[in-house]
């Protein structure tokens, strides 16, 4: 209870105006001062009355005791002789400073009186009949032993003070407060008083105590208006006036000014408040200007320039973030999520920066979603804006680097041709041989026709042997030609790095002059990294064929052809210090890449450039100069970073790491083709090419699915005219002679509305394509198809087709 | 009120007009008054109440026995004749008669009591001076044997010897305690600690001098620094840089005889006095004194003794005030606080308690009343060696004759421990200023107020305090030997003698009377005499007597290392 009272109390003391705490403050003082003079002041004063009169009593009893001590000495200084000026003994002297001490006034009035060790009166001017009577038991009305105490206190320190109540001098019947010295003069046993009454100290101090009290009341209420006066005009006037300026201010008002009509504090702050006012207009002013530059600047940009909060929603774009995704000012009003922008994977990169807190300098390249769904690649190089140290969200630039990427790709692709190009010699020789075997076994074959000599069994298994293994080897050697060759966009997957070093091993085999010993060193774990399984395949075969060409073609002449090719993987943990001597490094796992040759090594003047496009070290027509380079761009785009060591005559070694990819998900070379999945059904396979009408019907066959074809459009769509009932599903390929795959999907379509197809098409999927699907085609695969994209598009489409039946039913 | 008023004075009246009756006569009422008042002590108001009970339970016996005591003219002794005497009587019933006389007319009341068996006294404080003869007489009571035997009864079982400073002054050659110490004083140097300090004094002194102005270790330092003062106003105002007195007088001797000698160098190494020779010159073999003049291997009239009373009488002369050749003892002992004189040699700290050293107002005193004066360690001659007494303290010791029997003797002993007992002896200090017992020295109560006494607290808990001994046991017939001195020096300083004859004559008046004693024990037996020369070749230079010297560098100690010192 007595808590909140308080709180109360100090509530409303905190809630008063500055007017009436002022006021408060004086009253305060007038009171503490009040109480300072009642308590401290007067006390004191009253005290240092009776200390000043404690010191005269003390004086003039010295100065008696002074006089009894001239006797004393001289009676010592006569115990050897005799002077007659003199008393010759110690009676004498007594009785003659009696006599002298009796008669000695001083105040007019005032006397001393003189007691003897034992409390006996000695001497006592103003009552003689006391004199011989021992005074020790004589009490005041209060009780106090006053001569006990003056003889007692006196022997025991020199001297004592007594304060009592005695018997005024005026009257015997007034009582008074009295005070008295005793000085122990212990030569002749002596104890020598005087007293003085202090009541007219008590009564001075009790005039003393009205008249303040008068005077301090008066004096307070004379005080308050005057005080509150002073308050009203000196204070509140001009604080409200200042009040009205803050509020002024607070309200966007920069223009106006506090009135100064004094030189006091008041008058200074309000002077120093329009300073500061200015001094802020000036610097709104200049951030004003300053936000329009620089919003100029960034509206400027062909890149976007934006900004989000901590839930990544945008919270400002430039001009070109507008033009660039299709969104308005509306729509980031409305609330606009980066996750509505960015593919997941990149949503969750953004997402982890915000939540860690830590700058991670790393520019990714990712899809952009436009407003429409269409998307562009995009450049993202984001950071973390602080404010007082607090993350509050992202800023970051996009560039729409889509231009670029296709020119890379386009680089790429051209620079893999080349590589290809240098292989296709090798491989030629190597097709010659094979071709060799096969025609050289079907002419001797054909020879011995001629003779019509009857081929034995034997005989024919073993030149059909001959020729099925040659056509097999060359079945291999085109299709490692065309997987190399194949052009597609890329794709991010869990790839193998040790199959693929495998595969690339096996071309390098087959192409490589026989004088290259190919060494490689694979570890028993898989080694999964994320990529693109083409570049990485690229990346492989230009650091195999620099190596072959380190160890054949730029071999000095004279010098022998050949040497020892070692490919190697490891994985290392790249830990601080791993950081700290490989800059381009962050804290994770890498798979190391190694591809080292004992060749003709790199000048080390030539080491810091052999990345730069265009350069190269071989004579001309040997190399583009971009085999390396697309190793750095490739491996860049894969997080990845290279280092090489070389020395001129030794060889050369080649790293590459590539951040360990951990993922349960199974990697695309590695699937198991017993999960394929399995259907049944009628599937109507349309297309041209009698190849592909064999493969997807072998695929489809081998699937569980019955398969029937057409080798066009129109024949496609009578066809399915006929046996619509009965097909499933159909495969229809999109371009077409007579009628294309868009055309016969939208005639069937007029023929079974729940037709259900998927298109294919050698074509990427482009504008073709998707003009195509937007008609209503369930599905796209791509050409070439593996058995599982193929077996799992038509499973799935199937299996839809089944479900939607069983719900219709 | 005024009905109310009318009582209490009535209630007053009657008051004062019952029988009075004197305090403190009952028994158990004057032990507790006596306790009351007896502050400071050492003891506690019950531990007072304790021994001056003891006191009263002892005295039944002697009841209205009277003690006629005497001890010479010092504040302490007429603290006891005035107040410890009739609280005696309270406490005890016994009355005492301390009687205040002249250190001069007590010494031969009690040569007259001893030799001539009279009943003068029963008691007597007599300065331990007197220790060679007392023993030698064998006339006095052997206090130890007292305490064991026969006083036992009436020995304070808190008299606590142990506690006692210096109590082998009163000690016969085999420790038998003839003396019990009633008061002791030393004498020490004195200096103004004010004008010592002041850098603008000491640039100027040393710009003179050429070394620091500082406590003077030696007499040529004390010298430098007594013409440095005598010629030099301090403040504008005639000063002095000596004080002594040289009136004709008894006093004057003791000037010389409390070792004086001693300071120039006179006598052997060796605590409490030199062995052979002492401070006065006395050669002493087995305990028998056998002469004092050089031929008898003696030192009176040595080089060393002849430079002792040269350079008195030239300081006197060249240094001190000229009004000095006309003072005695007495006068001169307070004349420091008069406030133009800058250091005195030979400062009898007794003097220091009288109030002129200690009143505000005085000139050698603060506005506080606090001392701006200082004592040191006294400065030796250029005769004085390593291990050397290095100056005087003499104590007034309760001496009993022992022709005083019985009850008597009983009676007498009582009043004399009750004049050294603990619950009294604090506050005797703080009257008198002579310390007797080591648990006032070191009180709580003086450790409070060190500062106003000057450095005389911090000398007596010095260890280097035993350096400062009495005349000592060799001196055979203080009385009568002690009066041959003051003449013959008095003659010097007229210029009658040379100092080298006032010496002969003195060591030659010394052998004299010593030829002549006739002593219960160890009387002195003269040796035959040799050649002066012999006795001064003969021998090491530091032993006695002692070749001519040629003068040491003056030397000077900071104050503030000698304190240091005297708390190690």
């Amino acid at each position: 209870m007595d808590t909140r009272g308080r709180k109360s109390i100090l509530m409303r003391v905190q809630e008063m105006s500055l007017k009436w705490k002022i006021t408060l403050m004086g009253i305060t003082i007038i009171v503490a001062f009040s109480l300072i003079i009642y308590f401290l002041i007067l006390p004191y004063m009253e005290t240092e009355k009776i200390e000043e009169r404690r010191g005269k009593l003390r004086a003039v009893v010295n100065s008696v005791v002074s006089h009894i001590d001239y006797y004393e000495r001289a009676l010592r200084r006569n115990a050897s002789g005799f002077d007659p000026s003199m008393p010759g003994t110690i009676e004498d002297a007594k009785a003659l400073v009696i006599r002298n001490i009796s008669d000695m006034r001083y105040d007019k009035t005032e006397y001393f009186f003189i007691l003897d060790g034992n409390g006996t009166m000695i001497m006592h001017p103003m009552k003689p009949e006391l004199v011989g009577k021992n005074m020790l038991d004589v009490k005041d009305p209060k009780g106090v032993l006053l001569f006990r105490d003056m003889v007692m206190n006196s022997q025991k320190d020199g001297e004592a003070f007594v304060h009592y109540i005695w018997q005024s001098k005026y009257s015997p019947d007034i009582l008074e407060p009295q005070i008295t010295y005793a000085r122990y003069y212990w030569p002749w046993d002596w104890v020598v008083c005087s007293s003085l009454y202090t009541q007219d100290i008590t009564d001075a101090m009790y005039g003393i105590r009205v008249r303040s009290a008068v005077y301090i009341l008066a004096a307070a209420f004379a005080m308050l208006p005057v005080l509150l006066g002073l308050v009203y005009l000196g204070l509140s006037r001009p604080i409200g006036r200042m009040l009205r300026g803050i509020q002024e201010i607070h309200d966007g008002n920069l223009d106006y000014r506090i009135p100064v009509l004094s030189l006091d504090e008041i008058g200074y702050v309000s002077q120093e408040f329009n300073q500061m006012v200015s001094t802020l207009q000036q610097s709104r002013d200049a951030i004003v200007r300053s936000e329009e530059k620089y919003r100029q600047l960034s509206d400027m940009l062909p890149d976007i320039i934006y900004e989000t909060d901590t839930d990544l929603n945008i919270t400002y774009f430039n001009k070109a973030g507008y033009r660039l995704t299709g969104y308005s000012e509306e729509d980031i009003q409305g609330g606009l999520a980066v996750a509505d922008l960015v593919e997941e994977g990149e949503y969750r990169r953004l997402r982890a920066m915000l939540d860690v807190g830590e700058d991670v300098a790393i520019i990714t390249t990712h899809r952009v979603i436009r407003k429409d769904g269409s998307d562009f690649h995009g450049e993202n190089n984001a950071s973390l804006m602080r404010e007082h140290g607090r993350v509050v969200g992202l800023r970051g630039s996009i560039r729409d680097v889509t231009d670029r990427r296709r020119m890379e790709e386009q680089l790429i692709q051209a620079q893999k041709m080349d590589t290809i190009g240098t292989l296709a010699g090798g491989l030629a020789h190597d097709f010659n041989n094979v071709l060799g075997g096969i025609v050289s076994t079907i002419s001797i074959m054909k020879y011995e026709m001629y003779k019509e000599q009857a081929l034995n069994p034997e005989s024919l298994r073993k030149h059909i042997d001959i020729m099925e293994r040659s056509g097999q080897r060359a079945v291999d050697m085109v299709q490692q030609l065309l997987t190399l060759s194949r052009k597609r966009d890329a794709v991010f997957t869990a790839v193998d790095l040790g199959a693929a070093v495998q595969s690339v091993v096996k071309i390098c085999g087959n192409t490589f002059d026989k004088s290259i010993e190919i060494k490689v060193d694979l570890p028993r774990e898989r080694s999964l990294v994320q990529a693109d399984p083409t570049q990485l395949e690229q990346i492989l075969l230009n650091l195999c064929v620099n190596a072959n060409h380190a160890m054949t073609l730029m071999r000095p002449e004279g010098q022998p052809m050949g040497g020892i090719l070692t490919i190697s993987l490891a994985r290392v943990k790249s830990d601080r210090q791993f950081c700290i001597t490989h800059p381009e490094a962050i804290e994770t796992d890498y798979w190391k890449l190694s591809v080292a040759d004992t060749g003709v090594g790199i000048e080390k003047h030539n080491l810091s450039k052999i990345f730069i496009p265009f350069f190269t070290t071989k004579d001309k027509g040997a190399g583009t100069g971009l085999g390396l380079s697309m190793v750095y761009t490739i491996v860049q785009q894969h997080h990845g970073f290279t280092d090489v060591y070389s020395e001129k005559g030794m060889g050369s070694n080649f790293n590459v790491y590539l951040p360990v990819f951990e993922s349960e998900q199974e990697c695309e070379e590695a699937k198991d083709l017993s999960s394929i999945p399995r259907g049944e059904g009628l599937i109507l396979v349309v297309d041209d090419e009698e190849v592909m009408r064999h493969t997807a019907s072998t695929i489809l066959g081998k699937c569980g699915y019955r398969v029937i074809t057409a080798m066009d459009g129109e024949e496609g769509v009578r066809v399915f005219r006929e046996r619509h009932h009965e097909i499933n599903a159909v495969l229809l390929d999109l371009v077409m002679p007579r009628k294309s795959g868009e055309q016969a999907y939208l005639e069937m379509k007029r023929i079974d509305p729940n037709l259900k197809v998927i298109l294919t098409s050698g074509f990427r999927k482009d504008e073709r394509v998707d003009m195509a699907l937007s008609c209503g085609i369930n599905g796209f695969i791509q050409k070439p198809y593996s058995l599982e994209r193929l077996a799992h598009a038509v499973y799935e489409l199937v299996r839809d087709t089944a479900q939607g039946a069983v719900e219709d039913a | 009120m005024r009905k109310r008023i009318t009582c209490i004075c009535v209630a007053c009246a009657l008051v004062l007009l019952q029988p009075l009756e004197s305090p403190g006569r009952g028994g158990d009422e004057a032990v507790r008054k006596w306790a009351f008042i007896f502050e400071p002590s050492v003891l506690s108001h019950k531990e007072r109440v304790r021994e001056l009970s003891w006191f009263q339970e002892a005295s039944r016996p002697l009841k209205g026995v009277l003690v006629r005591s005497v001890a010479e003219n010092i504040e302490t002794h007429y603290w006891e004749s005035r107040v410890l005497a009739k609280a005696f009587e309270d406490i005890t019933g016994i009355v005492v008669i301390h009687e205040i006389i002249p250190e001069g007319y007590l010494v031969p009341r009690i040569t007259e009591q001893i030799e001539q068996g009279k009943l003068l006294h029963d008691i007597y404080v007599n300065d331990a001076d007197l220790i060679g003869y007392h023993l030698r007489t064998r006339a006095v009571v052997d206090l130890t044997e007292y305490m064991n035997g026969e006083g036992r009864a009436f020995t304070n079982p808190y008299l606590d010897l142990k506690d006692f400073l210096n109590l082998e002054f009163g000690q016969d050659y085999d420790g038998h305690q003839l003396q019990l110490p009633d008061q002791q004083f030393a004498n020490l140097y004195w200096f103004r600690y004010d004008w010592f300090s002041r850098p603008d004094i000491k640039a100027q002194f040393k710009k003179r001098y050429g070394y620091e102005l500082g406590v003077p270790v030696n007499w040529a330092a004390y010298e430098d620094i007594a013409e440095f003062f005598t010629t030099t106003k301090i403040d504008g105002r005639k000063v002095y840089g000596h004080l002594d007195y040289g009136k004709p007088s008894p006093s004057l001797g003791w000037r010389f005889t409390d070792a004086w000698l001693s300071l120039a160098g006179v006598g052997d190494k060796g605590l409490p006095n030199g062995l052979p020779v002492d401070e006065w010159g006395i050669r002493v073999e087995n305990r028998i004194p056998v002469g004092s003049s050089v031929t008898h291997g003696g030192e009176m009239n040595g080089p060393a003794a002849v430079y002792a009373l040269t350079k008195y009488i030239e300081w006197m002369r060249n240094y001190a005030p000229p009004e000095a050749l006309s003072w005695e003892w007495h006068d001169a002992g307070p004349q420091c606080a008069r406030g133009d004189i800058a250091q005195h040699i030979f400062q009898y700290i007794t003097w220091l308690s009288d109030m002129r050293f200690h009143t505000p107002g005085s000139p050698v005193c603060d506005k506080f009343g606090k001392p701006l004066w200082r004592v040191a360690p006294t400065p030796h001659g250029d005769y004085w060696d390593e291990g050397m007494k290095l100056g005087y303290q003499d104590a007034g010791c309760w001496t009993i004759p022992a022709n005083i029997t019985g009850r008597q003797r009983a009676a007498a002993w009582l009043w004399a421990q009750f004049c050294v007992s603990k619950t009294v002896d604090l506050k005797k200090f703080v009257i008198g200023g002579t310390p007797v017992r080591k648990s006032t020295i070191f009180s709580d109560y003086l450790t409070r107020r060190m500062d106003d006494y000057g450095g005389i607290i911090e000398f007596y808990r010095s260890p280097e305090e035993v350096k400062w001994t009495g005349s000592g046991r060799n001196v055979p017939h203080y009385p009568r030997l002690s009066v041959v001195w003051w003449k013959n020096i008095a003659r010097a300083i007229t210029g009658e003698l040379t100092p080298q004859q006032a010496m002969d004559a003195i060591a030659r008046d010394q052998d004299a009377i010593m030829g002549g004693l006739r002593m219960a024990r160890y009387s002195p037996v003269l040796s035959p005499e040799k050649p002066a020369e012999a006795w001064l070749s003969n021998h090491p230079a530091d032993v006695s007597p002692k070749p001519p010297r040629r003068g040491g560098k003056p030397v000077t100690v900071p104050y503030e290392e000698l304190i240091r010192q005297w708390k190690r």
